[in-house]
């Protein structure tokens, strides 16, 4: 006997296709799960840039106070004796790596001079004014153990950065 | 057909699987980012390098122990150079160790140390009576203490006895005025008057007045402690009794206008003037262009005294280094 069609205690799959049961529901759970990761990736992605941003401004802010700690040092001997010291600098040590990118220290001459770091991936840069009297001589190095000295080699003195 | 029964083996969910695998290194790399975060606020936080303003702060300590040990040595009447330079040497030793020691408590080395050859030598005019006037040996009024030429002093101080009996009363003729006189043009000096004010609201005062060729007459007030006996008035430290006197530094106006002693003379002798109007002593020191071969006898003969001092300064921690020479010459006027 052929079974009814009002025959409850059966299921009944007619004119139901499996794969394209399979493909939308595969394809639904993948477009979802996929607008998670993305919206994930973006959110970790914009909090890595403010940390990378905040902790570039600490570090820089450091690096900035170092200088004119010796600034204030040139200064001393100067008003002193009108002569700057024999000797004088400051070194500190920095992590390497901010947030899991490596990144440079650039001091320019200006008004105001500043300390300018840029990380490489994400590349963010992030600029901290300085307060200084001696000159300031423009170079660039790359994280790590900072050292901020003064050099009187040239004509005048200068505040020079470097890796030590 | 397959088979899509429900006997079938188990393994739905391959897409949760890797999406979670996936969600899991994103939530790795999240926490990264959360540590670093932490990590900067700790950074923040941190005090700046250890012994960085230690440098400074010890170079003005060395600076104010080595002035001390200066004026005091100079001040020993009767000792030749020689023995003020051994004397000296001798106090700069100490104050080295005694810093150093106490330094390298806190793991910094520092040193000072002195070439009894890096010092300028001078010339001390003082009197030690405090019962007498400010006359000359031979009790003229007004009389010269230096030669004309250019040179600085310093630590010009007076320690004056009895004012509210001795100084001359404020309005009066013929105060006292300690000068200093470019006499190649009759009309260009710097001089001071000291008076006393006895009609101020609070007690009784002392006022100071100078007068320089740039600017016209100033005065500064002190209140006189009552019964006190005496007033110590620093004139190239311009201070009464410790109080800072406006008139003898820096005016407040919109240049800042200096005051100080010998300000807009070159070549000057020094003088006094009715010193018969002030009672108690007086000390300042000349450097070597100071001479006193023409000037009136002075009642106490001047002294050989060492006007200012090099001394090598080094200070070092592990990341810090401070090397510099620092010239001592205590009480000198601001250049």
């Amino acid at each position: 006997m052929s079974p009814s069609l009002f025959d409850r205690s059966r299921p009944t799959d007619r004119s139901v296709s499996v794969a394209l049961g399979y493909v939308l529901v595969l394809g639904i759970s993948t477009i979802l799960i996929s607008g998670l990761l993305i919206a994930g990736g973006n959110f970790v992605e914009d909090n890595r840039e403010r940390v990378i941003d905040s902790e570039m401004k600490v570090i820089g802010n450091h690096i900035a106070g170092n200088m004119e700690q010796v600034d204030r040092m040139v200064t001393a001997s100067e008003d002193n004796m009108g002569d700057g010291p024999e000797r004088a600098h400051i070194n500190q040590s920095f992590q390497r790596l901010v947030t899991g990118s490596s990144y440079t220290v650039q001091v320019v001459d200006g008004d105001p001079p500043q300390v300018v770091l840029r990380s490489s991936d994400p590349e963010v840069t992030v600029h901290v004014n300085m307060t200084v009297q001696t000159d300031v001589e423009e170079r660039t190095v790359s994280g790590g153990k900072i050292s901020v000295y003064y050099d009187d080699s040239g004509s005048d003195g200068k505040l020079v950065i470097t890796s030590a | 057909m397959a088979n899509l029964g429900s006997n079938r083996r188990s393994d739905r969910g391959q897409i949760i699987l890797v999406a979670a695998f996936l969600l899991a290194v994103t939530f790795v790399v999240l926490a990264l980012v959360v540590n670093s975060a932490i990590f900067t606020e700790n950074l923040a936080t941190r005090d700046d390098v250890a012994g960085s303003h230690d440098a400074l702060d010890h170079r003005a300590e060395v600076q104010a122990s080595v002035g001390t040990a200066l004026t005091s040595i100079n001040n020993e009447n009767g000792t030749d150079l020689s023995d003020k330079k051994g004397n000296l040497s001798k106090s700069i030793d100490n104050i080295s160790q005694a810093g150093g020691l106490h330094q390298s408590t806190q793991g910094r080395l520092v040193d000072v140390n002195w070439d009894s050859s890096d010092s300028e030598e001078g010339v001390r005019i003082y009197q030690n009576n405090a019962s007498r006037n400010f006359s000359s040996d031979s009790r003229d009024d007004d009389w010269v203490l230096t030669d004309s030429g250019n040179f600085d002093v310093r630590n010009f101080q007076m320690n004056i006895t009895e004012p509210e009996e001795e100084l001359f009363p404020l309005g009066g003729s013929e105060p006292f005025r300690l000068v200093a006189n470019d006499t190649s043009d009759g009309d260009i000096e710097w001089n001071m008057t000291v008076e006393y004010d006895g009609s101020l609201p609070t007690g009784e005062g002392l006022v100071v007045n100078v007068d320089h060729p740039n600017h016209d007459e100033v005065s500064c007030t002190h209140e006189l402690e009552d019964d006190a006996g005496f007033v110590l008035l620093d004139v190239t430290g311009a201070s009464i009794d410790g109080e800072s006197c406006h008139a003898l530094s820096q005016l407040q106006d919109e240049d800042g206008t200096p005051m100080w002693f010998g300000e807009g003379v070159d070549e000057y002798q020094i003088e006094f003037q009715n010193a018969d109007s002030i009672q108690g002593t007086y000390s300042f020191v000349g450097d070597d262009s100071m001479s006193t071969t023409g000037a009136d006898d002075h009642p106490e003969d001047p002294d050989e005294a060492i006007y200012s001092v090099t001394v090598d300064y080094e200070f070092y921690t592990s990341q810090v280094a401070y090397e510099t020479d620092i010239r001592v010459a205590p009480g000198e006027v601001p250049s």
